[in-house]
């Protein structure tokens, strides 16, 4: 019973449970959420990771990779730079010991001293330096004296200005090569390769006193149209890549090459040296350096720089950081937009697979909760608000008889018993208005209606369930019909027990050991002269209600019961509250917990006062009739003895006197004869035959008493041969009679051969009496087949004189005789006789017979 | 044999007087000594008081012993008789009207030589006194009794 109690509110809650997830309420458990999530997060975390290492790295490399490109340009620019450089210092200086130019000067100064003079040399010198600017693309060739005069100048060459004046005195007065920029606008700049001329060929004088050159050419180039090129020309395009030229001017830095993002024309950008871009100062520094820097726009950029040594100038090529990162981030963009595909890609997989998953736990469950429904003990239904089933199991199918097609949206109603559904309908709004009423609450018990129409007792449990579809209610239903059943023998078998204790008197108990309470059933309260149902029982109470003399006697049963577990046995004596003393019989047994303690006592009292004094009367009554048959015994034994000395009397005295009546009647007739009459003599005789049957009834009277009084010894005797052995004893006493004697085998029986003996001698002598007057006569000894009992039956028959059946009960009557004297001798003792034998032998004697037809005496052993 | 005296315990007249004239009419002679009570068999047979001078070892032909008696019992004098060595093969035949089983059973059980039983018919007790005197004194080939020493 219990389990299946406690299924139905498991059962309720699987249903509910179910059906909140086939809702959605719940799905999943948080925990398989978060492992959806965790290995989600895992991979995104795995390829971001490898993709931002990936990036960092490919980032770097791409940033090393720009920054050698940008040195390798460097590298070669400034090479190009210094090698214009030398070659055009070279081919300056060179020409500066061309003979031509010498023989020009020396005539120059000897015109001097004849001042206004042009002379023939100085007209050729003006050729050689048109040559000159001719050849190397000079925008200008000049000849200044020691003074820094302008000696001569190529024709169409710009004009000396005073910077020109300047450099050539410094030329002068130092002795050095040097090379000056020119103008302000990079469009617009000369470069000049500025030369002393010695009067020896060359500067070969240095290891003697520096001689004081006899003046200088300057030899002016326009560097817009021979360094710059170099400079500004791109052999990879580029968007932002561009190489620029620095010097330093005093205190600032000049960025003196055309610049790509400055518009031609503009004049120089000029910083001063604390704030001038980093890259122009480390290439003014010398600093062959490859760093990320801000230019001069203020925007990041890739920079090498390069040191020119010839002209202390520096070199600093660099690319827009933007540009040279562009195929990075276009790459890492490639990259983001993969790693988000996989990303989508891993979540689309992991999404499905909880689907899938959700699908498969989703439809295990399901088929489980079928299956748990499916074989619910009980009818499970579930209805919606308005009452109409939207879920029935198989229980329901085979207890109420519908096919389930059939339940579904039928009114649950419908599955109750008329006087039932009010009742049912009231609870059902109960529980489907107050959803905040979530326990089942108690069972309620109506009458279930079968779809054919039976009856039958059911127990409904509701709960009701949250839905989308609004409230469910959830119905288990269980036939109780069985309990029902229980329940009612439970009570009929409790209404005949008490009925048979009432009957017994006899109450039970139970003692609650360690609480102390004991609960004591109706008919031991009656026993106890209370009222039914009283007040609880304690020890102490019920000990109050004991004979003082018998306390002892239950407290010693009671603690040997508690401490040895021995169930006792007693009778003891109570008191009643009005005072009677009423016997009574106690059992009593203690049960165990385990660990030997005693938890609980059980017994019986029994109320044997009317028992007490019925055996008290019949213990009495016992003694006294034991006492009435000693006193019997002793009379009877005085009886036998006193027979016992009357038959030896008899058997000696009574005898006596008859032989004198019978010996001197003799005498009388042998010595008087002559004396008597024969009248006389008559009577003489007559006398004389009395005594002799005197004597024969007394031998008869105290043979029949012997019989009574002999012992017995049982043993097997064969009647059949008894029988012989007695039929030629008669045969022999009288030879001449003709008679038939039919004899059966095989009469073999239990008893004392002496007795039974004699018991078929009279019984035989007796047919061989009764058989004399009888021509042919027939005597028969045999065995009949069986009694109703299975006992054998014998018997003795004759032809001869028989009976009247009216007198047959006077027939083993002793001294009683059918026959008179006259006709059959015999005193009436030896049927008698039989009878007592048979009687001794524990069988029975009775005889048929016919008056002149013969008698048949039938015997049991 | 008729030197032979016939011891008769018999303490009925009527019997006494009966059985001499069986004896007689069975024309037996031999000297009949009666002894009315069991105390005089007694004494004749261990020859004491009146009999004292008696040879205890000369034997009657036959002892016809009634049971019934006065003083002794007839079954009494037999247990003497067979107690004592001088006459315990001595012939004894209890005669007597009793035929109960017990007084048999003892009877035989103390040693008698015979049971008979004195019939109520005179001609039958003639008979049984004839028989018993041819037996005894003729028939039977009577013990030797003990010497004397």
């Amino acid at each position: 019973m219990k389990p299946i109690r406690m299924l139905v509110p498991f059962s309720v809650r699987a249903v509910k449970s179910f059906a909140q997830r086939l809702i959605g309420r719940r799905g999943l458990h948080a925990g398989e959420s978060r492992a959806y999530i965790l290995a989600f997060a895992l991979g995104v975390v795995t390829l971001g990771g490898f993709l931002a290492y990936q990036t960092a790295s490919s980032y770097r490399k791409e940033m090393d990779n720009w920054k050698a490109r940008q040195s390798s340009v460097a590298d070669d620019r400034a090479q190009m730079v210094s090698a214009w450089l030398n070659e055009r210092q070279a081919s300056a200086e060179l020409s500066s010991t061309r003979p031509s130019l010498l023989a020009a000067l020396r005539a120059y100064y000897s015109s001097a001293r004849h001042p206004g003079r042009p002379t023939g040399e100085l007209a050729s010198l003006v050729e050689v330096l048109d040559q000159m600017a001719k050849v190397y693309g000079y925008a200008g060739v000049f000849v200044v004296d020691c003074e820094a005069r302008l000696v001569a100048q190529s024709n169409d060459s710009l004009a000396l200005t005073p910077i020109l004046g300047e450099i050539s005195a410094n030329v002068i007065r130092t002795g050095a090569t040097r090379i000056d920029l020119l103008g302000n606008v990079p469009s617009g700049m000369l470069i000049s390769f500025s030369v002393p001329v010695f009067p020896e060929a060359g500067p070969a004088a240095a290891s003697g006193p520096p001689t004081k050159p006899l003046g200088a050419a300057l030899l002016v180039l326009d560097a817009t149209r021979t360094l710059f090129p170099l400079v500004t020309r791109e052999s990879v395009p580029t968007r932002s890549g561009e190489t620029v030229l620095v010097r330093r001017e005093g205190n600032d830095i000049v960025f003196f090459s055309p610049l790509r993002h400055v518009r031609a024309g503009s004049p120089n950008l000029r910083f001063p040296l604390p704030s001038a871009p980093f890259p122009a100062r480390a290439a003014l520094e010398g600093h062959e350096a490859s760093v990320e820097a801000t230019d001069y726009r203020g925007v990041p950029v890739l920079t090498a720089t390069r040191h020119i040594p010839l002209t202390g100038w520096g070199l600093v090529r660099k690319i827009d950081r933007a540009e040279a990162l562009e195929d990075f981030q276009r790459m890492a963009i490639v990259e983001g937009l993969a790693a988000g595909l996989l990303v989508l890609l891993l979540g689309g997989i992991l999404a499905f697979h909880r689907r899938h998953v959700l699908t498969r736990v989703l439809r295990q469950e399901g088929e489980r909760f079928r299956s748990l429904l499916e074989s619910a003990p009980d009818s499970m239904v579930v209805a919606d608000s308005q009452g109409r089933i939207v879920l029935a199991n198989l229980q329901t199918e085979r207890q109420f008889g519908y096919p389930r097609a059939e339940l579904l949206g039928q009114s649950i109603e419908a599955l109750m018993a008329e006087p039932s559904r009010a009742e049912y309908r009231e609870r059902f709004h109960r529980h489907s208005s107050n959803f905040s009423y979530q326990h089942s609450g108690p069972c309620m018990t109506p009458l279930g209606r079968r779809k054919d129409a039976s009856e039958f007792p059911i127990e409904v449990l509701m709960t009701p369930l949250e839905s989308p579809e609004g409230i469910l209610l959830i119905s288990a239903i269980r036939d109780i019909t069985v309990r029902k059943q229980a329940e009612e023998m439970l009570r009929k078998s409790e209404a005949s027990l008490e009925e048979a204790q009432r009957m017994a008197h006899l109450g039970n108990w139970e003692w609650d050991v360690v609480s102390d309470r004991a609960w004591w059933s109706d008919e031991m309260c009656r026993i106890f002269g209370l009222n039914p149902g009283s007040s609880t029982h304690t020890l102490e109470s019920s000990m109050n209600c004991m004979h003082s003399e018998d306390r002892a006697l239950v407290e010693n049963a009671l603690k040997e019961a508690l401490e040895g577990g021995k169930p006792y046995n007693i009778d003891y004596r109570i008191i009643r509250p009005d005072g009677s003393e009423r016997v009574v019989h106690g059992q009593g047994e203690i049960l165990f917990a385990e660990g030997h303690k005693p938890v609980r006592m059980v017994g019986t009292v029994q109320d044997i006062t009317e028992r007490k004094q019925a055996e008290e009367e019949i213990r009495r009554l016992n003694a006294e009739l034991e006492q009435r048959v000693i006193e019997r015994t002793t009379e009877l034994a005085a009886a036998n003895r006193e027979l016992e000395a009357f038959a030896y009397s008899v058997s000696h005295d009574l005898r006596a006197p008859l032989r004198a009546i019978d010996g001197f009647g003799q005498v009388l007739l042998e010595d008087y004869r002559e004396k008597l009459d024969a009248e006389g003599q008559g009577y003489l005789r007559r006398v004389r035959a009395a005594s002799q049957r005197m004597a024969q009834l007394i031998d008869d009277m105290l043979s029949l008493s012997r019989i009574t009084r002999q012992e017995m010894l049982r043993e097997p005797v064969d009647l059949s041969a008894l029988a012989r052995s007695i039929a030629s004893r008669l045969q022999a006493q009288q030879p001449e009679r003709n008679l038939e004697l039919m004899i059966a085998d095989d009469a073999v029986v239990e008893g004392d051969r002496r007795l039974l003996e004699v018991m078929l001698e009279n019984l035989l002598s007796n047919a061989w009496k009764f058989t004399r007057k009888q021509p042919h006569a027939r005597i028969e000894f045999g065995k009949e087949c069986t009694e109703g009992d299975g006992k054998a039956v014998y018997f003795v028959r004759d032809n001869g004189a028989g009976f009247d059946m009216a007198y047959a009960d006077k027939l083993f009557g002793a001294f009683q005789r059918l026959h008179a004297q006259g006709d059959f001798e015999g005193t009436g003792v030896g049927l008698a006789t039989a009878q007592r034998i048979i009687h001794r032998h524990g069988g029975r004697i009775w005889a048929r017979g016919e008056v002149d037809k013969g008698a048949t005496f039938y015997f049991t052993l | 044999m008729t030197d032979k005296v016939i011891l008769l315990v018999e303490d009925n007249p009527d019997d006494e007087a009966l059985t001499l004239r069986a004896l007689k009419k069975n024309n037996i002679l031999n000297e009949v000594v009666v002894a009315r009570d069991g105390a005089e068999a007694l004494d004749y047979v261990f020859a004491t008081n009146q009999y004292t001078g008696r040879e205890v070892t000369n034997w009657p032909a036959v002892v016809l012993l009634d049971l019934k008696l006065p003083k002794v019992g007839g079954l009494e004098v037999l247990k003497r008789i067979r107690a004592d060595e001088r006459t315990r093969s001595m012939p004894v035949v209890i005669v007597t009207s009793s035929r109960e089983e017990q007084d048999m059973m003892e009877g035989y059980n103390s040693g008698v030589n015979s049971y008979v039983r004195k019939p109520v018919d005179f001609g039958q007790f003639v008979e049984a006194v004839k028989q018993i005197g041819l037996y005894w004194l003729l028939l039977n080939e009577p013990p030797i009794p003990p010497r004397r020493t």
